[in-house]
């Protein structure tokens, strides 16, 4: 199954909808291009809604990697919104929750770029 | 289909007992390796978290070998293995590449490397296995082996 990613606007924070598997190839490909797309549009705040990815690799997580140093060499923000379990975990043994801000309340995740 | 391969099946009970691939150095072989292994590894018994567990190891392993040891040359092959030996399964991931030596590898968790793109795939490989080894073949090639113990409760479960 191929990445899926939708952009919509909330408030200022550009929220990306991501659905499937952000693994080598083309999923962790969408991720980066889609990234790189928002920094080179100028947009500071980004949140990515995991709620639909319930697999990353380690390529997935350089990837989420790559647009948080992206973006804060920007003085911008990226931020994870709804992980999966599976996505939570992966994040936790490989300590990288202790560097993304994650969030289960979009509306509160929204609220924390101000 | 960029991958050839083999099963070899019990007899007695149907089940497949080993499985030899091998696969093209493209990223897309670690989707196939992956699937395969899922297949495997189920139907020697693994529950649904060992063959999460397992799957992911292949892939990383899998995308180590096309990317890192095979450099992606469509020349040299990656040849997966999987032995289902009770009470463990072992999986064998060979590649041509130059070889890697795992105890040089920088440690993921470190906080000066917690912002690397790369460098994850050989820790998510040992998190998620029994046993992992690396040993050289001939002139050219790499060997790695991943055992895991099937029907023994796992020390450490990273897909809950």
């Amino acid at each position: 199954m191929s990445l899926k990613a939708t952009n919509r606007i909330v408030d200022g924070v550009t929220v990306l909808d991501l659905s499937g598997r952000i693994v080598l190839g083309d999923g962790s490909d969408t991720l980066r291009e889609s990234l790189r797309d928002l920094v080179s549009r100028g947009q500071k705040k980004v949140l990515l809604n995991l709620a639909d990815v319930n697999y990353i690799d380690s390529s997935g997580l350089g990837a989420l990697v790559s647009g948080y140093t992206s973006l804060a060499s920007q003085q911008g923000q990226l931020k994870l919104l709804n992980l999966t379990k599976k996505v939570h975990d992966l994040l936790q043994i490989t300590k990288l929750l202790t560097v993304f801000e994650v969030f289960d309340n979009e509306n509160a995740a929204i609220q924390s770029f101000k | 289909m960029s991958a050839r391969f083999e099963h070899q099946w019990n007899e007695q009970t149907g089940s497949v007992r080993r499985l030899s691939v091998t696969l093209e150095s493209r990223v897309e072989s670690a989707d196939i390796a992956e699937s395969l292994i899922l297949e495997f590894s189920g139907k020697a018994g693994c529950d649904g978290r060992q063959m999460e567990e397992i799957g992911l190891a292949v892939r990383e392993s899998v995308a180590n070998a096309v990317c890192h040891g095979n450099r992606c040359d469509l020349t040299k092959k990656v040849v997966m293995t999987a032995e289902f030996r009770h009470p463990e399964l072992v999986i064998r991931i060979r590649d041509e590449g130059e070889g890697f030596d795992p105890e040089v590898l920088a440690d993921p968790l470190l906080p000066d490397n917690l912002l690397h793109e790369s460098g994850r795939g050989f820790f998510l490989m040992k998190t998620c296995m029994d046993d992992v080894t690396v040993r050289r073949i001939g002139p050219r090639g790499v060997e790695l082996t991943m055992i895991k113990h099937v029907f023994k409760a796992p020390h450490r479960r990273i897909l809950k």
